[in-house]
């Protein structure tokens, strides 16, 4: 080394730089290269339509319609078909025997009603008389 | 790819003509050809100006892949007018960017910095001396290298230099001068070559 720190020790600026300008220099990576441009090509070729700010913009529409239209549909149902006594929630919920034994009590034209309801059924012709008995004999503990 | 050539990302197109003009579409896989061409006339350049940032080869490809990612991403927001320019900020602003990370790790590590030189493909005769300055030249400051890797390595003029990196003439050549003084007094100051850190 003394040969080279004794060239580096009278090296004037010029020759440095003349030194250095002639040295080789580095490169990048083969590998670097390609996947710089695999993935340029990756980025290009992915990036779908609806990507694009226009149809974002469309798709959040969509989705504000599908929204509405859902809640629209539930609202319906929940109303649901007004039945002939217009208890339509009650129509869903089963009746218990025990609420039934006042039954025992009333006409039958409720009786009749509740019958409807226990059923969960629109009026008809047959049946109803089977029902109300057997509603009967429930709330008379039979 | 002449200096001061015009790239429209939209196109695809590479303008060598200063001046404006109007754009035909890209056909299918233009974009592609357009950025390998460009990738290949300006990637050692800007390889090694990033090395006499970061110092750390890891770091520069690092930055350099981000350098194109962006220009890739710049797709649709005009055209580039002086295509070099826009390359050597975009690097410099990566640069900055890994910096911030970088300086805890370059205090712990400064033994494995390098430079733009490539020691393994030089001369035996004049390895060694090499391996000094590729040693020594990371010991300069940030600033100092990067006007000297621009004139000893990429040939810019300094007026060049000072246009690209946006600095007046004066400094430039100012920080030019004064890396090479410090780089010529390390070097002096080295002993025999040992391994790495003699610098």
């Amino acid at each position: 080394m003394r040969r080279e720190r004794n060239r580096f020790q009278n090296m004037g600026e010029e020759e440095l730089e003349g030194l250095i300008q002639g040295l080789p220099r580095r490169e990048p990576e083969g590998a670097l290269r390609d996947g710089i441009l695999s993935r340029a090509a990756l980025r290009r070729r992915v990036r779908p339509a609806f990507m694009r700010p226009g149809y974002a913009f469309l798709a959040v529409i969509v989705l504000l319609a599908v929204d509405v239209l859902v809640l629209h549909v539930d609202a319906a149902r929940i109303g649901g078909p007004q039945g002939s006594i217009g208890v339509p929630v009650a129509q869903a919920t089963p009746v218990e025997a025990d609420e039934l034994a006042w039954l025992g009590d009333m006409g039958g034209g409720v009786a009749l009603r509740v019958a409807r309801l226990h059923a969960g059924a629109p009026a008809q012709e047959f049946g109803y008389r089977a029902m109300l008995t057997s509603l009967l004999d429930e709330a008379n503990g039979g | 790819m002449e200096e001061n050539a015009r790239f429209d990302m939209d196109t695809g197109r590479v303008e060598r003509q200063l001046g404006t003009g109007t754009w035909g579409q890209a056909r299918e896989g233009e974009i592609e050809r357009e950025l390998a061409a460009i990738y290949d006339a300006y990637s050692g350049s800007l390889y090694r100006y990033l090395l006499a940032l970061l110092s750390r080869a890891e770091d520069a490809e690092d930055a350099l892949q981000e350098v194109f990612v962006g220009l890739l991403r710049r797709r649709g927001r005009g055209e580039i007018e002086n295509l070099q320019a826009y390359l050597f900020r975009a690097a410099r602003n990566q640069a900055l960017t890994i910096r911030r990370r970088q300086k805890k790790r370059e205090r712990e590590s400064a033994a494995a910095a390098l430079s733009w030189i490539d020691v393994e493909a030089c001369d035996p005769e004049a390895r060694e001396m090499a391996m000094e300055i590729d040693r020594c030249l990371p010991r300069l400051p940030a600033e100092q290298r990067e006007v000297m890797v621009l004139r000893l390595s990429e040939g810019l003029t300094f007026r060049e230099i000072a246009e690209l990196l946006g600095l007046p003439l004066n400094t430039a050549t100012s920080r030019y001068r004064l890396g090479l003084s410090k780089l010529r007094a390390l070097l002096k100051a080295a002993g025999p070559a040992k391994g790495r850190g003699t610098c």
